[in-house]
């Protein structure tokens, strides 16, 4: 879907901030690596189910102990980095583009050194900076036995300038990614 | 040829300087394009029967008929009149008493994501049943309506033929209804009467009568208008089709896109993104009117909304539409954005029918005279500060929004309830 004219100069302001800021706000796309790295890094992570276990309730399932991660340089997969750059946010949408004023899903993996952390939260969410207000639902996302996670309920009623965020809560850690959509 | 450099000039025969070539750019050609055709009816998967001929004939000769009020003087139709293209032409809508809020029109309802200005109704049959039991409306009970049906052999039979036996309700009382916080109302009385099993009897026939009254509606859609017409000519670089809008209506749409940024919310063809916002129109003196924020309160404890037992897919929709809803995103006085289909025939306009012409709208939008203060965050609607020509332009924008009205067919009674077979 085209922009519009009168957004842009508001856009080049958005993407001049997010290029100053980095990797906060960056949403790289698909990223040059296989999945057959991807794999190498999980079997070398240290977390597992275990230990997940002995940190208090386990709201989601764990993900397997060397979890099979998709080919995240594929076509539709997105990658961004969390803030302090903790986690990798890889998503991607099973229709292939996010839809405008329509249902959609998303497919997420978040890896902490190249792999599914055990005991991780995810919460989803967008806002509309230009507007001063965000999505009028609130997604729910649910850890899938593979390590992903699967998000649903997310709707962007409106065309323009989204910022979709990715907050990860893993015991006492929280950190956020973020990625722009352009709707 | 570049997407970036593409440009639409739509050369015009005649020769004044105010109905010269419009130049569109590709992105205000790509919004444009996104407006046009309005789409299917979408299906209702709460609704198993939305799309049976048998139950919109039901549903259409309920429409019509006053007897579903408590005096026999109220109709669907006395708010959604068809030659006024489904509204009643007033500012604040009138049923038995007066109410609060402007009558929003019936053009292309099945299409709605939420129902009334402030969408405490999640699906169109369950909105047909709420100003049924509203004392200042139709102002009757779910046991009456009921009642009614039975005894009327055309309704019987139709009734039975899209949903099968009524209930065994010979020995209900005559009238009834939940009336909450009401426990002497007489209707809440005789409602209290009744068995547990016979109020879910109850409860699933009038839902199914919403459900007819809703198959009827969605066969409310709007035809074609000139600007139907003009996007077709973008999209086949017809000329003739191009000149379906008039020069100024041309500089209205470049605008409605662009500047004006009337596009953000009203979107896509049906020109609504089916949502809530704070437009910031002017209130009266009381302001009190909560909107959407009171919405969501009475569409969460709504006996029929879609997460409840009388939605035909098992509460599939609303446990996302209603389990996933934001409560707390609604802080301002936020109403519905309305479709613009239509709209310069659904005089006056805005919740409370603030505003008596589409130029009045336009100049608000424009200047936000007595405009209500900002919902704290929304930035959305500030003053566009158009010219009197571009105020003008985008008039003429929204009246080639216009079909050619209300088919024959709708416009009144059928000739049975039911479907000769």
């Amino acid at each position: 879907m085209s922009p519009l004219p009168i957004l842009r100069a508001r856009r080049a302001r958005v993407a001049l901030w997010m290029a100053l800021i980095g990797p906060l706000a960056a949403c790289d796309g698909p990223e040059p690596s296989v999945a057959e790295r991807a794999i190498d890094e999980a079997a070398e992570a240290p977390a597992g189910p275990d230990s997940a276990q002995d940190s208090g309730p386990v709201a989601e399932p764990a993900p397997p102990a060397t979890p099979v991660l998709p080919d995240f340089s594929a076509a539709g997969w997105n990658r961004v980095e969390s803030r302090a750059g903790t986690y990798v946010v890889h998503w991607r949408t099973p229709a292939g583009a996010i839809p405008r004023n329509a249902d959609f899903d998303l497919e997420v993996w978040v890896l902490r050194d190249g792999a599914p952390p055990a005991e991780l939260l995810l919460d989803v969410n967008a806002w509309m900076p230009d507007h001063g207000h965000g999505m009028l639902r609130r997604p729910r996302a649910e850890r899938q036995p593979d390590g992903s996670f699967r998000v649903e309920g997310l709707l962007l009623h409106m065309r323009g300038h989204w910022q979709v965020f990715f907050e990860m809560f893993e015991g006492t850690l929280a950190e956020t990614a973020e990625c722009a959509v352009e709707l | 040829m570049s997407a970036g450099a593409w440009l639409a000039w739509l050369v015009l025969a005649t020769p004044q300087a105010s109905s010269q070539a419009v130049e569109l750019d590709a992105a205000e050609r790509a919004i444009l394009l996104e407006l046009s055709p309005v789409p299917p009816v979408p299906a209702d998967p709460t609704n198993a029967h939305a799309a049976d001929e048998r139950a919109a004939r039901l549903g259409q000769a309920l429409f019509f008929d006053a007897r579903l009020s408590v005096d026999g003087s109220v109709s669907c139709a006395t708010c959604h009149q068809p030659e006024r293209d489904w509204t009643d032409g007033r500012a604040l809508a009138r049923g038995l008493e007066g109410l609060s809020r402007h009558t929003m029109t019936l053009w292309n309802a099945a299409h709605n994501r939420w129902f009334f200005w402030d969408g405490r109704k999640d699906s169109l049959w369950s909105q047909a049943l709420g100003p049924l039991e509203d004392h200042r409306e139709h102002g009757t009970s779910r046991l009456a309506l009921l009642h009614l049906v039975a005894e009327d052999a055309g309704y019987a039979r139709a009734y039975h033929d899209v949903f099968g036996a009524l209930p065994e309700l010979a020995q209900w009382p005559r009238a009834g209804r939940p009336v909450a916080g009401q426990p002497e109302h007489p209707h809440a009385q005789a409602w209290a009467r009744l068995a547990p099993g016979d109020q879910q009897a109850a409860d699933r026939a009038f839902a199914n009568l919403g459900k007819a009254l809703a198959a009827f509606q969605a066969r409310i859609v709007s035809g074609p208008a000139p600007f139907d017409r003009f996007v077709e000519g973008l999209r086949e670089g017809d000329a003739e089709k191009l000149a379906a809008l008039s020069p100024a209506a041309q500089r209205g749409a470049r605008l409605f896109v662009g500047r004006g940024k009337c596009v953000f919310c009203h979107d896509g063809p049906l020109f609504t993104d089916l949502e809530f916002h704070d437009n910031r129109v002017p209130v009266g003196e009381e302001g009190g009117d909560p909107g959407r924020k009171l919405g969501i309160r009475r569409l969460l404890v709504d006996p029929f909304n879609t997460k409840s037992a009388f939605a035909d897919d098992g509460g599939a929709t609303g446990r996302v539409k209603i389990g996933l809803l934001r409560e707390d995103s609604h802080g301002g006085k936020l109403f519905k954005t309305p479709t613009l289909r239509n709209v310069a025939r659904t005089a006056p306009y805005m919740h409370e029918g603030q505003l008596a012409t589409l130029a009045d709208v336009v100049r608000f939008y424009s200047r936000l005279e007595n405009a209500a203060p900002e919902t704290p965050g929304e930035r959305l609607v500030q003053p566009l500060n158009l010219g009197d020509q571009e105020e003008a332009d985008l008039v003429a924008f929204l009246e080639s929004l216009s079909d050619a009205g209300v088919p024959e067919a709708l416009r009144g009674p059928p000739p049975t309830p039911y479907v000769e077979r």
